[in-house]
């Protein structure tokens, strides 16, 4: 290997090896971001808030690294498709660090309430996204398309858990207009949780674009090699 | 050169049908291809360079040939238009057909062959004459005499070479006096002025600067409205910004040929992937 061949293996190396990092603390945020619900700790979800920061800081040194290697070396095939899956992999993560931020901003006003026996079961909910998410990440590390795609599968279930916290709380409401504000704060966090699923879900269709090359986002659209959607240009 | 004739031309109606057994490393499904290249194989006396390529050449695209220096790049399209004719110890097996014909049927007519696939090479060829002289050269010998006709043709080719603005107030001067860039568009003004079909180019950049470069490559995107064009370029970027097909040879094999943006993005050879990663050998 030359000295440029190697430089640009440790970058592409450099870059896995941030975002995996990047990946950790978004899954320990969520986790804590569970715990502060589960034991109404504001001061934890407080630094689960202010953690975010490290997590923004490693985007945009991704984002960076990125950039160099597609300017220095403008990758080819494989590295091609790890580079695009690992961008917007780093987008993706960034907006679940926030959602883990936005549960505790909701798990700090839920702290200032009383108690309430809310009909979601949140932590559970939780980690059903954190396991899809872990799953997801797992998928890009060991470049498994099969393994990416179950989990696609299993996003379904988030959603339909949402559906039914939103209609029991819906009902919680009329029945004790008292615990609004709680049923609604409620409402947000299931909303959050689910939005973590399709995140997971983004991440694994990127990662069948990196090992296939195929883009399974969106199923019923297909795009022309001039880049627009078939049909887009007025065709009858 | 020796074209044996035992040479397997395959008989009319008897060429391979791309649909049956078709390998989608090697055949995009071409429509209406201006080339068929069937089973080519070529010798250097005993030093085979060649093996036993297929490949069909769409009309009015860039065709890209890329691989490592030596693996037949060259050789490859000097097949095209019978240069390797002009090479005593070659042998070639197999056929090339251009629009269903044969090139190596003896009712060819070579210089008709070559009026109709030109060529430009990689170092900037120009005559020792003036810019007009260069271009009337191939018209003249094809024939064309007339005076007004003649200078129509040089201002058609000019303009088709995005040559014309830069030269048109000195036609007489030295074309030596070009700079490198203007040279190597002065030569594919040469090559058009005889109004090929095809054009073949071997590494038409390699000598240039960036500018210049680009300039080639923007005059290949118009000109291949009128013209198919097939360049050999050991660059991949090159390849894959002015390409619309992307053919990988690796010593003196057809390894993979696709749409150039699949190729790149996602090929489906290993040693495609390798090569156009950096990480070959
Ligand atoms: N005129 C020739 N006589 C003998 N061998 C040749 C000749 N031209 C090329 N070769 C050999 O054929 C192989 C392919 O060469 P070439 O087509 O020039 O490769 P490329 O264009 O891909 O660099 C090389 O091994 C080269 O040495
Ligand atoms: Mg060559």
């Amino acid at each position: 290997m030359t000295r440029l061949e190697r430089h640009y293996a440790e970058q592409l190396e450099e870059i896995s090896s941030k975002l995996m990092r990047m990946g950790g603390l978004v899954e320990q945020a969520i986790e804590s971001a569970l715990d502060a619900y589960e034991r109404r700790d504001a001061e934890l979800a407080q630094r689960v808030r202010d953690a975010d920061v490290e997590i923004n800081r490693l985007e945009l040194e991704i984002d960076q690294l990125g950039l160099e290697t597609l300017v220095r070396y403008q990758p080819a095939a494989r590295d091609l498709r790890f580079l695009i899956a690992a961008m917007q992999i780093n987008t993706d993560l960034e907006r679940v660090g926030d959602i883990a931020s936005n549960v505790c901003k909701r798990v700090q006003e839920l702290c200032e309430e009383p108690p309430w026996e809310a009909p979601i079961d949140v932590p559970g909910m939780g980690r059903l996204a954190l396991r899809m998410l872990h799953d997801a990440l797992d998928a890009f590390v060991s470049g498994n398309a099969d393994a990416a795609r179950a989990v696609i599968a299993r996003d379904e279930q988030l959603d339909e858990i949402m559906e039914q916290a939103f209609a029991d709380l819906l009902q919680a409401m009329r029945d004790d207009t008292a615990a609004t504000s709680r049923a609604i704060r409620h409402s947000f966090i299931a909303k959050y949780l689910e939005r973590i699923g399709d995140q997971a879900t983004n991440i694994c269709e990127l990662v069948v674009f990196m090992v296939e090359g195929t883009v399974i986002k969106h199923p019923r659209l297909t795009v022309e090699s001039d880049g627009t959607a078939p049909g887009s240009r007025g065709a009858p | 050169m020796t074209t044996p004739d035992s040479m397997p031309v395959p008989p009319k109606g008897a060429v391979p049908d791309a649909a049956a057994g078709r390998d989608p490393a090697l055949d995009p499904g071409i429509e209406d291809p201006i080339f068929s290249v069937h089973g080519l194989s070529l010798h250097y006396g005993d030093k085979q360079a060649l093996h036993d390529i297929s490949i069909e050449i769409p009309r009015n695209r860039i065709t890209a040939f890329i691989g490592p220096s030596g693996c037949g790049k060259s050789t490859f399209l000097r097949c095209f238009n019978r240069l390797n004719d002009l090479l005593d110890n070659v042998t070639i097996r197999g056929d090339i057909l251009f629009e269903g014909r044969s090139i190596f049927s003896p009712e060819v007519e070579i210089n008709t062959l070559r009026r109709r696939i030109g060529m430009v090479f990689q170092k900037s060829n120009p005559f020792p004459k003036s810019i007009y002289e260069n271009i009337a050269y191939g018209p003249r010998i094809h024939g064309v005499r007339d005076r007004r006709r003649l200078d129509e043709i040089v201002e058609r080719s000019l303009r088709a070479a995005a040559l014309w603005d830069e030269v048109k107030d000195r036609l007489h001067d030295n074309a030596l006096g070009l700079s490198g860039g203007q040279q190597q568009r002065l030569c594919i003004a040469r090559a058009i002025a005889v109004e090929p079909d095809v054009v073949l180019l071997d590494e038409p950049c390699s000598a240039l600067d960036p500018l210049a470069t680009a300039r080639i490559e923007e005059l290949m995107q118009d000109l291949k409205e009128n013209y198919t064009l097939i360049i050999v370029t050991h660059s991949m970027q090159q390849a894959s910004r002015v390409s619309d097909y992307t053919a990988f040879l690796y010593l003196g094999r057809l390894i993979e040929y696709g749409v150039t943006e699949q190729l790149f993005i996602k090929p489906r050879k290993k040693e495609t992937e390798d090569y156009i990663t950096g990480r070959f050998g």
